[in-house]
């Protein structure tokens, strides 16, 4: 992984939204993926993980919304300053679980890194995935 | 030489956009920030244009006090008679203004309405500018590098803020101690009501974070009149510093640059012009038709 952190976020983030572009859901995701930094922002993080979770696996929005969740899962689990957080976690449902017992500095600091992880998912599947 | 120095502070009565423009972020359209700590600001330009601006409303655009004092705007109506009794147009304002940096910023609680919240470093740094602008230094609280050291506390101004002895700020909780000392101090230097009851010391990172995601954001649109519809393109998000939000900035003036003098003697007697004649409320930023960035500004004195 490269040194930088921006760097390592937006090549995850390309790989992410290249790899989906072919799926049956890629719309969605893309749609949503431009959605979640503002209600991230509105919500808290928390709330937003939890309505990820509540979505339908079976339906196109939550299988998007469930690979959504599986991307940042597993940025969090690469990224330099949240990695040793969720080190052991292999899934989604794993990870909001640990989220809602964080102290209050880890979560905002989880928070800021969802949100910066987002933002450039936001900008790669614009330019990767067709409408 | 700007020898005078004056704090101004600034307390938004409406929310407030002064905005930086486009952005790739979360917001189409953002406030200003620092560079280096994310915090708001405004711009001291925008600063300085907001306020002549609530000068000349007052005394007139063609007002020679105010072209001598902020500097000539060849713009202003009947420049032609301001022009020739300034003799040029080459020469400095005699006012200078910092940017305005963010001191308490408004965040919901379950008790109180919202707490003001502020941080070791805005704190420190205010009292250095207090320093600059030959005022009384703060008495800053001790806990201060606690709190640095242990994002998870915080100092609270009163118990009346607390639930089972935690402080809560929107989703997050706080284990808090109490100091009814510092919250009284600072109200001797910003005169605001009810600070003993809503003061919070929060660590720098902490208040990083609430400043950056706890501002509101307005989502705006255009309805195409023959169609009752959207129209294409105006959906857009606007970023704005909440009401309640408190901020300051260095006020320096100096001797009057052009060879005309007019009233002012000397540099003392620019800082009084500013000093008498700044209205109680002005408007700073954007949207001003839709009632925005009205705040209350007045000179601190200690």
């Amino acid at each position: 992984m490269s040194s930088k952190l921006d760097n390592g976020r937006a090549s995850f983030a390309f790989q992410c939204a290249d790899t989906t572009k072919q799926l049956s859901y890629a719309k969605e995701y893309k749609q949503y993926s431009k959605k979640l930094p503002m209600m991230i922002k509105t919500n808290g993080l928390a709330a937003t993980f939890a309505f990820m979770l509540s979505k339908d696996q079976n339906k196109n929005e939550g299988k998007a919304y469930h690979k959504l969740g599986d991307d940042i899962l597993y940025w969090l689990k690469t990224c330099n300053t949240t990695n040793d957080i969720f080190q052991n976690k292999s899934t989604f449902k794993d990870l909001v679980q640990d989220v809602i017992n964080l102290d209050s500095f880890k979560y905002n600091l989880i928070t800021q890194e969802t949100i910066n992880f987002l933002l450039w998912l936001r900008r790669f599947t614009e330019g990767l995935i067709n409408d | 030489m700007y020898s005078q120095k004056a704090i101004l502070l600034i307390r938004n009565i409406t929310p407030m956009h002064v905005g930086s423009g486009n952005e790739l972020g979360i917001v189409d359209l953002p406030i200003q920030r620092e560079g280096h700590t994310d915090f708001p600001k405004i711009e001291a330009s925008s600063l300085k244009g907001s306020l002549r601006e609530a000068f000349e409303n007052k005394l007139g655009e063609d007002n020679l006090d105010i072209h001598l004092v902020f500097g000539y705007d060849e713009d202003a109506d009947a420049n032609q008679k301001i022009k020739t009794i300034l003799n040029n147009t080459e020469y400095a304002g005699a006012v200078s203004f910092s940017d305005a940096r963010i001191l308490l910023f408004p965040v919901k609680t379950p008790k109180g309405v919202f707490a003001w919240i502020t941080c070791p470093y805005a704190l420190k740094r205010f009292d250095e500018d207090l320093k600059i602008a030959g005022l009384k230094k703060l008495n800053l609280p001790k806990e201060l590098n606690n709190i640095q050291n242990n994002p998870e506390t915080c100092i609270v101004a009163s118990n009346n803020l607390l639930i089972n002895h935690k402080m809560i700020l929107e989703e997050y909780s706080f284990t808090a101690s109490v100091d009814t000392n510092f919250a009284q101090n600072l109200y001797n230097y910003l005169k605001i009501d009810d600070l003993n009851n809503k003061l919070v010391i929060v660590s720098d990172e902490i208040f990083t974070s609430f400043v950056k995601l706890s501002t509101e954001i307005i989502t705006r649109t255009k309805i195409n009149n023959s169609t009752g519809t959207v129209k294409e393109g105006a959906l857009f998000n606007e970023e704005y510093l909440p009401a309640e939000s408190v901020l300051y900035l260095l006020v320096f003036t100096a001797p009057i640059f052009n060879t005309v003098k007019s009233n002012f003697t000397d540099d003392l007697s620019v800082m009084k012009f500013i000093k008498d004649n700044l209205p109680a409320y002005i408007q700073i930023g954007g949207n001003a038709t839709l009632g925005k960035g009205i705040v209350k500004a007045n000179f601190m004195e200690v």
